[in-house]
């Protein structure tokens, strides 16, 4: 004779459906766990914070992405626990613990999950490792140890308690006091008593007001936080979902108002019975619309700005910047690259620090002022001229009776100079703007000092050396062979440096991309199986009934409309907006982008439409 | 004992109606009380109430001296599980199991001797006729006869009430009398207060009691006095007059 669990474990089972379950615990967890580790990545981060806001993007598409998955998951659960609730009810009436009930099935899905879900935190780590570090960022070596305890802990527990809240948001159900409601599955259809306009309200308030926390996150003067955008994704997220939720009560009310045709009470019949279940996967299916638009809309924003990358002035090909100690290597350097050079200056430097402000500065004689441009300063001792590596444009220039200019610093009053502990002092005469040679930072002052004065405070500081060298036509530097410590300040350098970081960022952000279109397809597929199992009921239903193929078949369609085309709707307009919202120099060209965006997701929508019904006819 | 006293019960509907209201009643422990009433009449939902399935909007129902309305889950629990057995309008088996382990699962909760089980158990399956089909899933067998397995499964129990919502639907006559004779014999031997709502006069002649709901309340009662063809009679009486007024 059977024992009581026994015949407990086996009413309760709905093998397929907790299989497919956990699959998708799997395969999210992957995706989840890809998408952190990327944004985990100290490159990344550092090229995204480069970027206006894109490390709040980062943060919101990681929100998101949490957060549809959690929809997802519950709505997928809940797909199981439909196969097995009436069975529960009746364990229930027959005075079998709730308690009892709900713990049995957390203790026996919750180990398949765990395992799902570390599985495929670990699978979406290896994906990582090949095509970020591998691939994209042309690492060999790989730094693991802070990575895997720092992200993938909390990515393998963030995804279990999403898991955890779907279960026992689903399992909430259990409680209810009416058990023959339990068994009849009485909610989860369409009522009476909710009242459309309220939820759409609301819907429309949170939409709004999610954009309007992005807008104020936009102009507002003070430092913004992370935490902005992440809110107000929430509240967007918020609003989708009720938006979504109340045009299945404005459906079936006009609907019930029309209820002419068969069809149409066939359609009223199947969007009662399962909008209000499908309505979660919607949202979640918006949500990630919502975020395509943002993400595609960035996209092609950066690889505009890729391409127009060299508007640099300056006047080298290449500096190189280096020690007193490495003089020697640097000469035998020069002498080994002499047939590709075609002119090449070295410009002796003392950094130092003007007193006031604690600025950097870098000091310079006018000996190779007059080496490179040819012209005479005249500088007298303990005087100075400060040179500006700008466009003039850039500045407001004041200009004296005497023809002299500035804008910087004050002329003819002493700036105190630190350099190496000891004080010096030169009394500005001028300012000139030119780029005498290429430097990175072109906030960065060069004082040009008498040769006298200069080689007093090379005494005191260390010198370092500019190298600048420009390349006879067609040639290249063995840049392999510039010796180690040597860094490399020169425009090309630059231009390539940030062309392969644009590139990378292009790039992470299109595996991103590809990300959503998985879980775009995935969301897709579930509610599709999800549907297909009530629908087949009450198909045969109709068959019974001699209601006539054709009439199925229009009804059908117009709810496999409605579940492609609204989430598209409501999030890739969301989209549209919160990108207008969002995106700081915001003008026409990019609010026309946004909507090109959307009505290409309209278009992709609408190929998977025609496959699904072709798939599901 | 059971008492109810003004009870009161609506659905959350469009416009919010009474189903049950203001109705009392008195059951005794150890009688066997036959429910009737027109289709609609919320028969069902009281019996539902009773067992502890439903809420209820107003008044009170006392169990064995207890209110249901304030008992805690845990007690609620222990009184479906040790007080009622139920059997459902819609049977209610579980489709992953066969009927006898249907029939035996809720002994099971209660009873660890599995040789006292089996016994149990093959003394009602032969009495109801269930040993030819008890290895087959519900939804292969035929409407009456997972209308035997549910009457068997809660019968099999003995707890103290048993509520039956129109146990015999489905059956013919002599099955259906069967069923009322298996059930006349645990109250009787077991002193187990049967209450069982039904359409069928000959059925409800079997009970010691009949009430009539109509209108959220219980109308009418009629006595088991002398035979039963008298009993017959005189239910039938009520029930022509019942017909008239609609
Ligand atoms: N979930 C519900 N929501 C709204 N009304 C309900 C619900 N369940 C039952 N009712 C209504 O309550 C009333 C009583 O129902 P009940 O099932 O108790 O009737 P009954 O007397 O058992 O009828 P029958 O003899 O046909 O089984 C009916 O009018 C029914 O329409
Ligand atoms: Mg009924």
């Amino acid at each position: 004779m059977k024992s009581f669990d026994i015949l407990l474990k086996k009413s309760i089972r709905a093998e397929k459906e907790l299989r497919f379950y956990i699959y998708a615990v799997f395969v999210l967890a992957a995706v989840f766990s890809f998408l952190a580790f990327l944004s985990g990545n100290q490159t990344f981060v550092e090229l995204l914070h480069r970027e206006n806001g894109m490390l709040s993007i980062m943060y919101m598409l990681i929100c998101t992405v949490l957060i549809a998955i959690t929809i997802y998951l519950k709505s997928l659960y809940r797909n199981y626990f439909d196969q097995i609730r009436r069975e529960l009810g009746i364990l229930i009436s027959m005075g079998m613990s709730r308690k009892r009930l709900k713990k049995l099935l957390l203790v026996k899905n919750m180990r398949f999950i765990i395992i799902a879900d570390a599985a495929g935190a670990a699978v979406g780590f290896c994906v990582y490792v090949i095509l970020i570090l591998h691939f994209i960022l042309d690492r060999d070596e790989y730094i693991f140890d802070g990575i895997l305890a720092g992200i993938f802990g909390p990515v393998v527990i963030s995804i279990l308690f999403v898991c955890l809240v779907g279960i026992l948001c689903n399992h909430r159900i259990l409680n209810s006091q009416n058990i023959y409601g339990i068994i009849n599955k009485q909610d989860g259809k369409i009522g009476h008593n909710v009242n459309g306009a309220v939820q759409a309200v609301i819907g429309f308030v949170f939409l709004m007001g999610g954009n309007g926390v992005l807008l104020y996150n936009k102009i507002g003067i003070a430092e913004h936080s992370n935490l902005l955008p992440i809110v107000s994704v929430c509240i967007v997220c918020i609003g989708i979902y009720f938006s979504v939720l109340s045009f299945g009560y404005w459906f079936s009310a006009v609907l019930q108002k029309k209820k002419k045709a068969g069809k149409d009470l066939i359609l009223l019949n199947e969007i009662r019975n399962h909008y209000r279940n499908s309505a979660k996967a919607m949202s979640a299916y918006a949500i990630i619309n919502w975020l395509l638009v943002f993400l595609l809309v960035i996209i092609i924003m950066l690889g505009l700005e890729n391409r127009s990358l060299d508007t640099s002035d300056s006047p080298f090909e290449y500096v190189l910047e280096f020690g007193e100690d490495q003089y020697d290597d640097m000469e035998s350097f020069l002498r080994q690259q002499q047939n590709s050079i075609h002119e090449c200056y070295m410009i002796p430097t003392v950094d130092g620090y003007a007193i006031y402000g604690e600025t950097k500065i870098t000091m310079m004689p006018e000996k190779s002022y007059n080496e490179i441009t040819g012209k005479m300063l005249n500088i007298k001792n303990g005087h100075t001229i400060v040179l500006s590596q700008l466009d003039r444009s850039m500045v407001n220039i004041t200009k004296e009776d005497d023809g002299r200019e500035w804008h910087y610093w004050t002329i003819d009053e002493e700036i105190p100079i630190n350099v190496e502990e000891k004080k010096y002092c030169f009394c500005t005469d001028y300012e000139i703007w030119e780029y005498l040679f290429n430097c990175e930072d072109p906030q960065k002052r060069i004082l040009i000092l008498n040769d006298k004065d200069f080689s007093a405070v090379a005494q005191q500081g260390s010198l370092l050396y500019k190298l600048c060298i420009n390349l006879k036509n067609n040639a290249r530097l063995d840049s392999n062979r510039i010796p180690e410590d040597i860094r490399l300040v020169g425009r090309w350098d630059r231009y390539l440096r940030v062309q392969k970081e644009n590139r990378i960022l292009m790039f992470s952000l299109m595996t991103m991309l590809v990300v959503l279109c998985i879980l775009l397809l995935l969301t897709q597929h579930m509610q599709y199986i999800c549907e297909k199992n009530g629908r087949k009921r009450d198909y045969d239903l109709q068959i019974t009934l001699g209601i006539e193929k054709d009439c199925r078949e229009k009804a059908r369609k117009r709810s496999l409309w409605v579940k492609n085309f609204l989430p598209v709707f409501i999030g890739g307009l969301t989209g549209c907006l919160c990108t207008i919202c969002f995106i700081k120099d915001m003008n026409l060209y990019l609010a026309v982008l946004s909507f090109t965006v959307f009505l290409f997701e309209c278009i992709m929508q609408f190929f998977v439409y025609f496959m699904e019904d072709r798939f599901d006819s | 004992m059971i008492q109810i006293t003004n009870l009161g019960k609506s659905y959350d509907d469009l416009k919010k109606h009474l189903v049950l209201q203001g109705l009392n009643l008195t059951v005794n422990d150890g009688e066997f009380l036959g429910i009737m009433g027109t289709s609609g009449s919320g028969k069902s939902t009281f019996l539902r109430i009773v067992g502890g399935l439903e809420t209820y909007s107003a008044g009170e129902v006392s169990v064995f001296g207890q209110d249901l309305q304030t008992m805690k889950e845990p007690e609620r629990e222990e009184y479906r599980k040790n007080v009622i057995s139920f059997v459902f309008q819609d049977y209610n088996l579980l489709s992953g199991l066969t009927v006898k382990e249907n029939i035996i699962l809720p002994y099971t909760m209660m009873e660890k001797d599995d040789g006292k089980i089996e016994q149990d158990y093959s003394a009602i399956a032969k009495r109801l006729g269930i040993d030819e089909f008890e290895n087959r899933y519900p939804d292969e067998v035929s409407g009456g006869e997972q209308q035997r397995a549910a009457i068997a499964r809660a019968v099999l129990k003995k707890s103290k009430v048993l509520l039956a919502d129109e146990p015999t639907g489905s059956l013919d006559i002599g099955t259906g009398r069967k069923v009322l004779e298996l059930f006349r014999k645990i109250n009787a031997d077991y002193k187990v207060t049967v209450i069982m709502v039904t359409h069928d006069v000959l059925c409800a002649s079997f009970c010691n009691r009949v009430v009539f709901l109509r209108d959220g309340q219980f109308v009418k009662t009629i006595n088991k006095i002398n035979s039963q063809e008298n009993f017959y009679r005189s239910i039938q009486e009520e029930m022509g007059k019942m017909d008239e007024i609609f």
